[in-house]
């Protein structure tokens, strides 16, 4: 017997006792709303519906979903109240509407209506992630209440939604490629370039080789000059991602800062490729939700596998799950000889040598894109080990960044 | 228990800075607060009285303005007067508790006639009235603190608790004061069950309305239902208050025969007692509803030894017949202000404050609405017509619900809707204009002018006509 049913009995029959009506009104109303509370327990949450419906899956960063969230009262009793606390992943965000700290300092969204018999509710919000990753919503706990407003019903919700959040791109003019002119496919600049297009001199700098050194002009000039050429078009493309930002084992987890900045990167570059309808594939070494060490995007093109390769980057663990040089070895076993793997990496590359050596004995080209902090002087030694290099850094912090700069 | 806690455990906005308003939806169940904190202080009133066998002065309807004048005090003066303030309470409850005793023409006698230094003898000519000083700091609580859930349930309980031990110290009162207090004291005990119950709920759902979706002016049908179920809870109390201890002595009669013999034929299982407690359970119901129709009490064999049922209850005790008539009628009179008032501000809020995030509407199932057509099909003339063209859309969509040939499909568009009807002849022009203002008006944020709204009701009684009409004769019928 509930309790509130207990207490109405006994102030029944005290009253019935004593003879005194006042104890007995009170008696029959809380009996009345003990009644009142059972029905509403048994039946508050019967006919009720709650569903979310997100009007995209994936977004890119600083974007956001507009997600419906709908709930109905489909029967005849009104709900004072009917809330529901939808659990969020940690770094989900609702424009207007901040997130709360459930009764298990889980972070939540509430929501909370009054419903009418038979009414329907649509509240429209608009949800996104404060960083790339995979995002969750769900489960739901909902709880109604009486008549009297007091918590009758609680049910849970199973249903999880998840989206993605892509990480953030920004031009990247330095590395563009595509340029058709006069039927002939040329580039403004590139990683590559062909040397059957003698295109003028530079001044040379610091690691580059010296059979490119243009011997006349130098004479000519009296100082050293460095033939330039056009850049070539790189006919496939493999970002290999180096998850790790610093030296130091593998399994430790990167800076959440650094390893956002590569990834935006590694998606500038991304977009970029597709922008320039090149095929392009994508590997690296970390988890992605699923049960492999290695995410590896087959090489492919058009605007569709770019979000295939920005799915990877949005999911990428903050571990690395090999070594980088591991993840090297693996590149010929998988993809296909003639391909420019593009070494995307944080640290020195010449740590990693030996493993493009054997990239480059297996039939691959290597290009090396040296990124962060003393980028510059990274790429400047790689060059000078006889690897094509250069640098590439975002103009600010990877929220604030406007473009991503290569540079030499 | 009706003062639980559940949600209503969870902190309200309580800690925030003292306002100098209150707010709209505050108004009633800070009403209702007031009413119930008069009522448990108005029993105490009478306890006191009833012992320096006095008649009670100070009723309800004065505690409440004492309770209220605390209220509107405090809310003013109180964030003004800050750290003096605890000291104007103390003076504000002197002043309440004179204010109380001198509201007896006894006690004004007596001050009149030898002056401010025989105020003590005021005082016990009504000593009750001190209370009304209780009321003004209990009406200083809410206007510094404001009226929160917590609040209001701690009242109920406590409130309970009070009620039913003052009334079992005033039954020890000698007549005729002990008849008075008894009358007196159920009927406070029902206006403050009923007040704090409809202004806990009230509030309790005000504190689940974090993000001004749940606030109950969005509801008037709950609000209209839990009025209902309170005033029908409180008439059924005072109606059978006087007779629960007859209809206990026959419950307890008729159900100890079958518990014994059900008890010895299938061993004293739950299912057992269940069923003979049912069973005196509507047994004690007959007895009840035969009471109170009137008809002849039952044989006395079924309870021998038993005093009558229809012995006269002691003096003071509540009259069936008077408690229905009185009580009723009062009950009825406050739910329907309650209610009144509830559906204004409903309507006020519904205009002044929609949020453009969210859409809300009645949805009812093919069934419901089936039954809700089949209802409105046979609009009795007294009956409102819609007074604007969403209404009248909405009503004309209801009422050819159940028509195939002529309902709107789950897939189609109100516009989509009418051209096909169009198409088939059936609805023509008048629902496409229809169609068009209920799109301008739901879909288009558009205000259609007064001029509009009327001809969109004409249209909806010429549709009425025409899409309610039998379809014409299949010729293949012959």
């Amino acid at each position: 017997m509930p309790l509130g049913m207990g207490v109405a009995v006994l102030l029944i029959v005290l009253g019935a006792w004593l003879r005194l009506p006042a104890i007995i009104v009170l008696g029959i109303v809380v009996a009345g709303a003990a009644l009142v509370h059972s029905i509403w327990a048994r039946h508050g949450l019967g006919g009720v519906t709650y569903a979310r419906r997100l009007s995209r899956t994936r977004v890119a960063w600083g974007e956001e979903i507009p997600m419906a969230i709908e709930v109905w009262n489909g029967k005849r009793l009104p709900l004072a109240w009917l809330s529901a606390e939808d659990m969020t992943s940690d770094g989900v965000y609702l424009r207007d509407r901040p997130l709360v700290e459930s009764d298990e300092q889980r972070q939540v969204l509430r929501n909370t209506w009054t419903l009418a018999p038979f009414e329907r509710v649509v509240r429209h919000v608009w949800v996104s992630g404060d960083r790339r990753g995979l995002f969750t919503i769900g489960p739901t706990e909902l709880a109604a209440g009486d008549l009297f407003a007091r918590q009758a019903a609680r049910s849970e919700v199973d249903r999880v939604d998840r989206f993605l959040v892509w990480p953030r791109v920004v031009p990247a003019p330095d590395l563009a490629r595509a340029d058709r002119w006069g039927e002939l496919e040329r580039a403004h600049a590139g990683l590559l370039e062909d040397p059957t297009r003698f295109a003028g001199v530079r001044t040379y700098s610091p690691g580059d080789p010296l059979r490119r050194l243009h011997h006349r002009t130098s004479a000519r000039l009296r100082e050293p000059v460095t033939k330039r050429f056009e850049p070539a078009r790189e006919r496939q493309v493999l970002i290999a991602l180096d998850v790790r930002p610093a030296e130091g084992p593998y399994w430790l987890p990167a800076d959440a800062d650094r390893l956002e900045e590569l990834c935006v990167i590694g998606a500038s570059l991304t977009r970029a490729l597709a922008d320039d309808e090149a095929t392009f594939g994508l590997t690296v070494a970390g988890y992605t939700y699923s049960r492999e060490r290695f995410a590896d995007v087959a090489l492919g093109r058009g605007p569709g596998h770019a979000a295939r390769v920005l799915d990877v980057l949005a999911r990428l663990s903050q571990h690395a799950s090999a070594p980088f040089e591991v993840l090297l070895a693996r590149i010929p076993r998988r993809f296909s000889a003639g391909t420019t793997v593009l070494a995307v990496t944080l640290r020195d590359p010449l740590a990693f040598a030996t493993a493009f050596s054997g990239l480059r004995r297996s039939g691959f080209s290597v290009a090396l894109l040296a990124c962060g902090p003393g980028a510059a002087g990274r790429a400047r030694s790689a060059r000078a080990a006889g690897f094509t290099a250069r640098a590439a850094e975002l103009d600010g912090d990877w929220r604030t960044a406007t473009r991503l700069a290569a540079t030499r | 228990m009706i003062g639980g806690g559940g949600r209503g455990s969870r902190p309200a906005n309580d800690d925030e800075d003292p306002p100098t308003t209150w707010r709209g939806s505050e108004l009633l169940p800070l009403g209702l607060a007031f009413i119930a904190e008069a009522a448990w202080l108005s029993v105490l009133g009478g306890v006191v009285q009833g012992f320096v066998k006095a008649d009670p002065v100070v009723g309800l309807l004065p505690m409440t303005a004492f309770v209220a004048a605390g209220a509107v005090c405090a809310r003013l003066a109180g964030p003004r007067l800050g750290a003096w303030w605890p000291l104007a309470v103390v003076g504000l409850t002197i002043a309440g508790s004179l204010a109380g005793v001198m509201l007896s023409a006894g006690a004004q006698a007596i001050v009149s006639a030898r002056g401010l230094g025989a105020i003590g003898d005021a005082l016990l000519v009504n000593l009750g009235g001190v209370l009304a000083g209780a009321a003004v700091l209990r009406g200083t609580a809410y206007g510094v603190a404001g009226i929160s859930a917590e609040r209001l349930e701690r009242l109920l309980v406590a409130g309970m608790a009070l009620i039913v031990g003052a009334a079992i110290v005033g039954g020890l009162a000698v007549e005729p004061w002990r008849g008075r207090f008894i009358a007196d004291a159920a009927l406070a005990a029902l206006v403050f069950v009923t007040a704090g119950t409809v202004a806990l709920a009230l509030r309790r759902q005000a504190a689940e309305d974090r993000d001004r979706g749940a606030d109950w002016q969005r509801n008037p049908k709950w609000v209209a239902l839990l009025v209902a179920v309170v005033v029908t809870l409180a008439a059924l109390a005072a109606m059978s208050a006087g007779l629960v201890r007859p209809a206990l002595e026959v419950l307890i009669g008729v159900s100890i025969m079958p518990l014994i013999v059900l008890g010895l034929i299938f061993g004293w299982t739950r299912r057992g007692v269940y069923a003979a407690l049912a069973f005196a359970g509507i047994a004690g119901v007959v007895v009840l509803a035969f009471h109170l129709l009137g008809g002849a009490d039952l044989p006395s064999i079924l309870r021998p030894g038993a005093p009558e049922l229809a012995e006269t209850p002691p003096a003071g005790e509540l009259e069936p017949a008077v408690a229905t008539l009185g009580v009723g009628l009062t009950l009825l009179l406050a739910a329907i202000a309650i209610y009144v008032l509830a559906r204004l501000w409903s309507r006020r809020r519904a205009g002044a404050e929609d949020d453009p995030t969210e859409e809300r509407y009645i949805d009812r199932p093919a069934a419901a609405a089936a039954g809700r057509a089949g209802r409105s099909r046979f609009r009795l003339p007294w009956q409102r017509a819609p007074r604007d063209a969403v209404g009248a859309y909405r009503l004309l969509l209801r009422e050819i619900e159940e028509r195939d040939v002529v309902r709107r499909q789950a897939w189609e568009t109100p516009r989509e809707h009418a051209a096909r009807l169009r198409r088939e002849e059936v609805g023509g022009l008048p629902l496409e204009l229809l169609a068009a203002d209920y799109g301008l008006v739901v879909f288009g944020d558009t205000s259609l002018t007064e001029r509009e709204q009327r001809r969109a009701v004409a249209r909806w009684r010429v549709l009425r006509r025409t899409l309610h009409a039998p379809p014409p004769p299949d010729l293949a019928d012959g």
